[in-house]
């Protein structure tokens, strides 16, 4: 059953519109991969997702419920999560500090010791580094806590905005080792990256952005085919 | 960027001001009063769009310039028996007694004294970053104000300086003005002048074209401050005595107000700001004093004024923060016959 | 020599409430509240016209007519202006200020309303053979209660994570559930509180209020908070700190020429600021918010 669905999204900044009617849903555990080029409106496709970026037409969906146009502190406590493009951790706080602030956006107050215990599970490096300043950690360890700092608040669908950012390739891999692990527990995970290779392999479906619409969208399948994956990404006049 | 002169761009806002001038100037002697204290405040509007407008930095230290121009042309223009023998000037500098100016040379000091004032201060505020050099200001407006309001030597102190010359022509604040709103023009047309509306709009930008926003915002606070040196003495003038109160913040909070409710990106906006203001002022004025206006008198209660100017910037602010001209300059409204 | 020390700590305690109040605000939404010296005139208008009831009551009745007016002025101005450029907001904010002066001089009149508040506070006492000002050491220990209590609503409680988050980007605080409107209006509330402490203070050393009552002490503490480092609390405060005890103590030094004691402030505001233009404690730089 479809539990997120985005359908026929228009956005855009003052007189410049960037989105074109953009679609897509994702299921219970599922794991879908956005690519495209700089500049495609794949930040712009989140933040109007979120309510940061005005809506100028189409609607967004949430197990049903229409959430366009709601205010991102309300969106969040209906479940849907955002991990910002660079991150966006409070480095002047510490590391414990963030997480509780990821606590704010809960609906249910009685899990939050919960929540924290799986974070703690799922990225120990976090309680090692528990009462340290946030902006002292390392890149992939920002990562981690910025990831965490959204799953504390439970979301049922989780956005990331561009997770392998400044990241060096191990750490990548074991931030995303992570984020299959966290659909398989039946989050529905949303990735945005502009290096597509990352998510292509291991999304259910990779929709292809460009130019504010989604142009083509590939299955794991076609994802093994060099030649398709880069007709997608690039077009078909192979710019 | 394409910006050069275009002549109804300034010949607009100048038959506007110039009309006025004469419309109301010439009707009564209080038409007379009316056009010359706007004037004057015209000139400090224009001196506030010349930073604040292209800069986009806020300043509130303005005063002390037109509070430095006006003592500066006040106390050499004041005859000097009357120095020696009024009371408030007992203490003054015996050089400053003695000497004695016309009328033209002191707007000159004024204009110096602004310029001077502003650029030695211009040179630690520009330091600042926006917000805080804005913030800033109201310390340079204390000081000049503590300094007029307890040195007896330089000024009257928190006295009054008296019998000043007035304009002898009604032409001559007109033509002041004019020549006012010319140098604005051309600054704000002027490499600097482009290149300062420039780091407003981006503040990051500038840095990487290789800008240095602290010296163009010295150059436009330095020449603002000399504008306001001129304003301050010609409000002096026009009212006959100088007092530090004159120029403290309910000046400063009208020629801001004026500014910015006319939109104070452009002269046009400094022009209908100005106007406007002083009309509007004028029309509850009447109404406090239950004057007939059009045949209707209307009553309205003593400090109903300075209400309804102050809610009139905070509502166009709410509604339209670039002003009632958009920060666009002077257009004809004909419709383009190309295209 | 102590007295003036005493002084000094006590003017830069209140100078210090003062700034923390306008950094409060500023934190969260990048307003310079000018008109924050409207709310200590209230509160001290309030404080005077009801002087007769037990004390207590009194500054309780203060508090809240601060923080309301406060949330007001949230609520009917500055709601519109979120996300608004610094400038704009802060000559709103100025405009504010001189309406509401307006609006005293109507219902209170220009003249100042004066009448004696907790008058036990303007003796004197001896100790050790020194005689000291009540008022500066009641001053000081509340000065110094209010400070630790917001340090600790600060620092310890969730509402202070909130504001210490929003404070640096506002709009991710938001992703995470940070209900903007209340925090907003909950760091108005307590500005308005500080205010009505900061109104108390000055009542108490010179009960005559008019409609411009705020405004120095709002003017100073402004060049406090750029001063101290806009960006943070502690530097708003320490800020402030600074000059209500540097001018507390100009105006022992200068003697005959204490009239000047503002200027030369100023001058001493010009060399903090020549050596640290982005404030005394500007360690990290907040991001400006979209």
């Amino acid at each position: 059953m479809t539990l997120f669905e985005v359908k026929d999204l228009r956005a855009g900044y003052g007189k410049v519109d960037v989105l074109f009617g953009v679609s897509l849903t994702a299921s219970k555990g599922e794991l879908i991969g956005i690519v495209g080029p700089n500049g495609a409106g794949k930040s712009t496709l989140f933040g109007a997702i979120v309510g940061t970026v005005g809506m100028r037409g189409g609607s967004v969906f949430l197990d049903g419920e229409d959430i366009s146009g709601k205010r991102p502190e309300d969106i969040v406590r209906l479940g849907l999560s955002l991990v910002p493009e660079g991150r966006q951790i409070f480095g002047g706080l510490s590391v414990i500090e963030n997480l509780t602030l990821g606590l704010t956006g809960r609906r249910d107050k009685h899990g939050e010791k919960g929540a924290l215990e799986r974070v703690h599970d799922l990225f120990p490096v976090l309680t090692t580094h528990r009462d340290h300043q946030a902006g002292m950690l390392s890149g992939g360890q920002q990562q981690q806590l910025a990831i965490a700092r959204a799953l504390v608040a439970d979301p049922r669908v989780l956005l990331l905005d561009e997770p392998s950012l400044g990241l060096s390739p191990t750490v990548v891999k074991d931030v995303f080792d992570r984020l299959i692990a966290i659909a398989e527990s039946g989050t529905a995970v949303v990735i945005v990256e502009q290096r597509a290779h990352l998510v292509t392999r291991l999304a259910e479906r990779t929709h292809v952005l460009r130019a504010g619409k989604m142009q083509a969208t590939l299955t794991k399948e076609d994802a093994a085919d060099e030649a398709k994956l880069a007709a997608a990404y690039f077009g078909n006049s192979g710019e | 960027m394409t910006t050069r002169l275009r002549l109804q761009e300034l010949l607009g806002p100048i038959l506007l001001v110039v009309a006025f001038s004469y419309a109301v100037g010439l009707q009564s002697a209080q038409g007379l009063l009316i056009v010359q204290s706007t004037l004057a405040l015209f000139v400090m509007v224009l001196a506030l769009h010349v930073f604040v407008g292209n800069s986009g930095v806020l300043s509130f230290g303005h005063g002390a310039f037109a509070m430095f121009g006006a003592f500066a042309s006040g106390i050499v223009t004041t005859p000097s028996n009357i120095k020696e023998h009024s009371l408030q000037l007992q203490h003054l500098y015996p050089f400053l007694v003695n000497l004695n100016l016309g009328m033209y040379p002191s707007l000159v000091l004024a204009i110096l004294a602004g310029a001077i004032v502003a650029g030695l201060s211009g040179l630690l505020l520009m330091r600042l970053n926006g917000l805080a050099a804005g913030i800033a200001t109201f310390a340079l407006l204390g000081v000049a104000y503590n300094i007029f309001f307890n040195n007896n030597r330089i000024g009257p102190g928190s006295q009054a300086l008296l019998a000043l010359p007035p304009f002898q022509f009604f032409e001559e604040p007109v033509v002041l003005t004019v020549i006012v709103m010319l140098a604005v023009y051309l600054f704000g047309i002027s490499r600097a002048g482009r290149t300062l509306r420039a780091t407003r709009e981006d503040p990051l930008a500038a840095p990487a074209l290789g800008i240095s926003i602290m010296r163009v915002r010295w150059i436009a606070f330095t020449l603002s401050g000399a504008i306001a040196g001129l304003g301050g003495a010609m409000f002096a003038h026009v009212a006959g005595t100088v007092q530090v109160q004159d120029y403290y913040l309910p000046y400063t909070f009208m020629t801001l107000s004026m500014l910015i409710i006319g939109g104070g990106a452009s002269l046009w906006g400094a022009t209908v700001g100005t106007l406007l203001v002083t009309g509007i002022g004028q029309i509850l004025l009447m109404m406090e004093q239950q004057k007939p206006i059009l045949g209707i008198v209307v009553h309205l209660p003593n400090g109903t004024r300075a209400i309804v100017i102050a809610l009139s910037l905070v509502v166009m602010l709410l509604w339209r923060s670039d002003g009632v001209t958009k920060g666009r300059e002077f257009k004809l409204g004909m419709p383009k016959l190309r295209k | 020599m102590i007295q003036a020390i005493l002084d000094a700590v006590s003017l830069g305690g209140v100078y210090a409430l003062a700034a923390l109040g306008l950094g409060l605000v500023f934190g969260v939404m990048r307003l310079v509240n000018f008109a924050h010296a409207e709310l200590i005139t209230v509160a001290s208008y309030t404080l005077v016209m009801t002087h007769q009831f037990p004390l207590l009551v009194s500054i309780i009745f203060s508090v809240v007519v601060a923080s309301l007016m406060a949330l007001i002025m949230e609520l009917v101005a500055y709601r519109r202006l979120r996300g608004s450029n610094p400038a704009t907001m802060l000559i709103v904010s100025f405009g504010v200020s001189v309406l509401l002066q307006k609006v005293y001089e109507l219902v209170f009149g220009a003249l100042p309303r004066s009448a004696s508040v907790a008058t036990w506070m303007t003796g004197a006492f001896t100790v050790g053979g020194v005689s000291i000002t009540t008022a500066s050491v009641v001053t000081i220990v509340l000065a110094v209660v209010i400070l630790l209590a917001m340090g600790y609503l600060v620092e310890r409680t969730k509402l202070g994570l909130q504001l210490r988050a929003a404070a640096s980007d506002f709009q991710t605080a938001r992703l995470l559930g940070v209900r903007s409107n209340r925090l907003i209006a909950s760091a108005f509330v307590i500005s308005g509180a500080l205010a009505a402490v900061v109104a108390f203070v000055n009542v108490v050393g010179n009960p005559q209020v008019d409609p411009r009552f705020g405004l120095d002490i709002t003017i100073l503490a402004l060049v406090g908070i750029v001063v101290g480092g806009m960006n943070s609390l502690r530097g708003s405060a320490l800020g402030g700190f600074i000059v209500g005890a540097v001018l507390s103590l100009l105006n022992v030094i200068l003697g005959n020429g204490r009239v000047y004691a503002y200027s030369w402030m100023f001058v001493i505001v010009i060399v903090i600021l020549l050596v640290r233009p982005g404030g005394i404690l500007s360690k990290f730089a907040t991001k400006e918010r979209v």
